[in-house]
């Protein structure tokens, strides 16, 4: 993280201090770092003179904004209507019990990270399982084990 | 203005919102989301009205009043959208027993409280009978719930000191946020994510403790629901009645109200609606006052030590006893510990009842040394924390705000937030740290250095440089500045200079002086009774030269000193080790009348609230037993009498200078990169000489004692955490301290805090050295860790 603090100032430089600058300050920080750390979250609450939960009070608001960081490979599951119909919730709970995290987390070793999603736009091949972006078409439960061994 | 609410004519002098209007005209309106001391939210929407020539339904809370309104509150489409609302709130709400057909005989008979569990009726919620949505619920008229109902099944959070948390109770009225940013300004807790996933906290996952929560209960006081609960009455139900006093326990004696039920005092409160007012308490005034009051370790009855053991006895006896010990003692051979916390009307009769009780004893009180007696003679300039309220610039000097003067750090936090600059001098962060324009951390050792730089710029003229050049100027060039000093100066080895160096500041700036020190009513003892300093005493004691100790809520010493007899009055009981002869009880704050020297130095006067505990006497009355055993019939201590022996302005009298004192302890210039400064402070969390910590296990956890506190930076790069042991010697000596971890600490600094029993340890009248500086050089912490 250290050369992560180095690079927050070069972040913070170019805001005013308002709290007007704090949605900005909170997209730059995550496209630099993937994710709001709670260090981010410090060095924005010493710039702005904001307390750290106040800062998480906002940020935790938007769904854009993520506490955790990304895994090596993002697996998205979609939920969307078509998707839904041929089972698209067992194989997330499926994902779920597999990498034994919750939707929206990261396994511990940062191989996987898990996310759904409302609709892919390829629902002929529902049910939909995206890995980074790979599109993985009429999945089923029992093939999840030896999809995910696929990727490191 | 004129307007008409539900066809009555109402008035309003300046701008109100329609609900302050209707309020003061006696109106209800329904509202949870509102509250006295915030800002419009208008987020329940109970509080909807039809105003003429209005679109829709304008919330109340949130439409300001305006000339020739015509509002209507109570018609039939407004009852029945509040209907609506009501019951969305309640279907995410344990609302069984609100809408049972038998609720009133079952508060009454208790026929159906086996069928309702906590998570879904009122009978098991800690604010039932309490809560404003029961009170909503009655009047806006609901019977059934056609919503879906959804419990949260969240944990209830119970790990933080203090008060608990169920946020299945919650109903996101967002008053305890707000509460905590707008009125506190803490921010500690915030809304966190959305929509159903809503949950209310600290940022991330933290624990309030983690976040450095003050714990003032502002929250609890602004929940409407039970979602908040003070540990401690709990499950006390509503009070019933309420009791104005003064908080005894720091020199600002803020008002408070004593909840009472039955005799007990079940809670203490800020001013203003019971179970709503945030107020401007500190931790201790609104959490630690009940406990005290109500602990089990209260001496209930007189105790005698006989050559067998201590036993109990009347007060018949123990006043003889007293009075014999009294009598026995020669000429100047009595020594009395006064407690800085008893009242004027306390001072007044012990010194009345000793001057005639025995011949020339001496007064004083444990924490009375020459440095305090310095801090007194410049306290005597200090004006109140409201008389600030209009300064243009701030300078605090070593306050640590830290569970500590709560008024005055939120005036502080306000002037600052407003944009008065506002400087802080010293180490420790505190909850003002956040405002300050500009942190000064002067070098340890040699604390007075920046405070005579800014002495000497005054008068040198604006050419000096660095910083104490830059603060001179700045109290230059402001209008009405104000310097905030904290009796945690103190705890420096050169307290003394810097006293000096304030008061050539005041001096030459004219700024005004607010004073603030853990001892609330020194003013009183100092203006009363003709104190000696507490070291000319303990060398008496040391010598021989006391026969009779008489300790008043003061407690000195750990063991026993050498001295013929021992009387200890006081509300808790001694050490064993102390060995007194006589232990008396004593009705404490909550259950006497009296008054205290305010800090503009006037008399500020309070009520008792409720009857002693067991046969515990107020001091005057324990006095006038004992001089009635000794035959001086004449002493009865008539309040009349004694309220007119005390002036209504303190004239704080200061000790003789204690000449033959060890001299202060010597300094040394610089730290070394490898050791610690260790700054040893006295507790400001005491009370009658006992460490409230021990009363109040709370506090013994967010300020804890006989602990090392580094910050989080050095335990990590030491490799130690928080509940390891560290080894520090001095000297010969060598003692172990649990560890502990606080943000407020800056790196390269260790506090360890004593409770005040240890430091004036009458076996050993050195002085007790509390520079950081010079206890480095004796003592060394070794970075050896031994796990307990």
């Amino acid at each position: 993280m250290e050369s992560g603090i180095s690079s927050m100032a070069g972040i913070l430089k170019e805001f005013p201090v308002e709290p007007g600058s704090l949605i900005p300050i909170l997209q730059k920080s995550q496209k630099e770092f993937g994710f709001i750390s709670p260090q981010v979250v410090e060095r924005i609450a010493a710039f702005l003179k904001m307390t750290e939960n106040e800062i998480y009070g906002v940020a935790s608001f938007y769904s854009q904004f993520r506490f955790i960081p990304k895994g090596r490979h993002t697996i998205t599951v979609c939920l969307g209507t078509a998707c839904h119909v041929r089972g698209g919730a067992i194989l997330l709970e499926a994902l779920e019990r597999h990498l034994e995290i919750k939707t929206g987390e990261c396994t511990p070793d940062r191989r996987f990270d898990l996310d759904a999603v409302a609709c892919l736009g390829c629902c002929a091949l529902a049910p939909v399982v995206k890995i980074d972006n790979n599109i993985y078409g009429n999945m089923a439960v029992i093939k999840i084990k030896e999809l995910l061994e696929k990727y490191e | 203005m004129k307007l008409s609410i539900d066809n009555r004519s109402a008035e309003t002098q300046g701008p109100a919102t329609i609900l302050q209007v209707a309020s003061a005209q006696g109106i209800d309106i329904p509202h949870l989301c509102s509250h006295p001391e915030l800002a419009p939210y208008g987020g329940c929407r109970l509080c909807i009205v039809e105003v003429e020539g209005m679109r829709g339904f304008p919330t109340a809370c949130t439409t300001p009043a305006a000339e020739g309104m015509v509002v209507r509150t109570q018609s039939k489409a407004l009852q029945e959208t509040r209907r609506e609302i009501l019951q969305l709130i309640l279907s995410e709400h344990p609302s069984a027993c609100l809408i049972c057909a038998e609720a009133d005989e079952c508060r009454d008979f208790q026929q159906t409280i086996r069928k309702v569990s906590f998570t879904t009726g009122c009978r098991g919620c800690p604010r039932d009978e309490e809560c404003e949505l029961q009170k909503a619920v009655r009047t806006v008229g609901i019977e059934e719930i056609t919503f879906p109902v959804y419990f949260r099944g969240m944990t209830p959070e119970t790990g933080d000191p203090f008060f608990d948390r169920d946020y299945n109770l919650c109903i996101y009225c967002g008053r305890c946020v707000r509460i905590c940013q707008e009125h506190r300004k803490s921010a500690v807790i915030s809304l966190k994510k959305r929509g159903r996933l809503t949950t209310i906290g600290p940022a991330f996952s933290r624990s309030h403790l983690e976040a450095d929560c003050e714990f003032c209960g502002a929250c609890v006081s602004a929940c409407p629901t039970g979602a908040m609960a003070e540990k401690n009455r709990k499950w006390h139900g509503s009070a019933d009645r309420h009791q104005d006093s003064l908080c005894p326990l720091c020199s600002l004696n803020c008002e408070i109200q004593i909840a009472i039920k039955g005799n007990r005092a079940i809670g203490t409160l800020p001013p203003g609606e019971p179970g709503q007012a945030g107020g401007e308490l500190c931790v201790k005034g609104r959490f630690c006052l009940s406990e005290w009051v109500n602990h089990p370790w209260r001496i209930l009855l007189p105790r005698m030590r006989f050559p067998e053991g201590t036993g109990t006895v009347s007060w018949m006896e123990a006043a003889q006893k007293a009075g014999a010990m009294l009598q026995n003692s020669g000429k100047g051979k009595t020594a009395i510990y006064l407690s800085p916390f008893l009242t004027l009307e306390e001072i007044a009769a012990a010194r009345l009842f000793f001057q005639r009780a025995c011949v020339s004893p001496h007064f004083t009180t444990s924490v009375l040394d020459q440095k305090l007696a310095s801090f007194f003679a410049l306290s005597r300039k200090s004006v109140t924390v409201k008389e600030i309220e209009d300064s243009d610039l701030l300078i605090s000097i070593f306050l640590n705000g830290n569970h500590n003067y709560a008024p005055l750090t939120l005036a502080i936090k306000r002037l600052a937030s407003r944009g008065v600059p506002y400087l802080q001098l010293g180490w420790i962060t505190d909850p003002t740290s956040r405002f300050a324009e500009l942190r000064s951390m002067p070098e340890p050792g040699r604390e007075d250095r920046l405070l005579n730089d800014i002495a000497h710029a005054l008068s040198a003229g604006t050419g000096k440089s660095g910083e104490g050049g830059r603060i001179a100027r700045m109290l230059k060039a402001a209008k009405a500045p104000a310097i905030i000093l904290s009796a945690d100066v103190l705890n420096l080895s050169s307290a003394e200079a810097a006293l000096a160096a304030v008061a050539r500041i005041i001096k030459r700036t004219h700024a005004r002086l607010v004073t603030v020190h853990p001892y609330a009513n020194m003013a009183g003892l100092l203006s009363l009774v003709p104190m000696e300093t507490a070291g000319a005493v303990l060398r008496l004691i040391a010598h021989g030269q006391i026969d009779t100790l008489y300790l008043i809520g003061d407690i000195p010493f750990s063991s026993r000193p050498a001295v013929r007899s021992l009387i200890c009055q006081n509300v808790f009981p001694p050490t064993d080790l102390l060995a007194a002869d006589l232990v008396l009880p004593t009705a404490t704050f909550s259950e006497i009348s009296g008054s205290y020297y305010s800090p503009g130095g006037g008399r500020r006067h309070f009520q008792e609230a409720i009857p002693p505990p067991g046969s515990a006497l107020p001091h005057e009355q324990i006095f006038a037993r004992i001089a009635q055993a000794m035959g001086i019939e004449d002493l009865k201590f008539d309040p009349e009498a004694l309220s007119r022996l005390i002036p209504t302005q303190a004239r704080i009298v200061l000790p003789a200078r204690d000449v033959a004192a060890a001299p202060a302890a010597k300094r040394t210039a610089r730290r070394s990169k490898k050791g610690f400064m260790l700054l040893q402070e006295r507790s400001p969390h005491s009370y009658h000489g006992v460490d409230l910590g021990t009363i109040s296990p709370g506090l013994a956890v967010i300020a804890p004692v006989d602990t090392l506190i580094f910050n989080p930076e050095d335990t990590a790069r030491l490799g130690i955490a928080s509940g390891d042991t560290i080894k520090m010697k001095s000297g010969q000596a060598e003692k172990a301290f649990p560890v502990g971890v606080s943000k407020t600490i800056p790196p390269g600094l260790t506090v360890l805090r004593s409770p005040v029993q240890d430091l004036a340890s009458a076996a050993n009248p050195r002085p007790v050295r509390f520079s950081p500086a010079a206890v480095k050089k004796r003592k060394k912490t070794s970075p050896g860790k031994s796990h307990v």
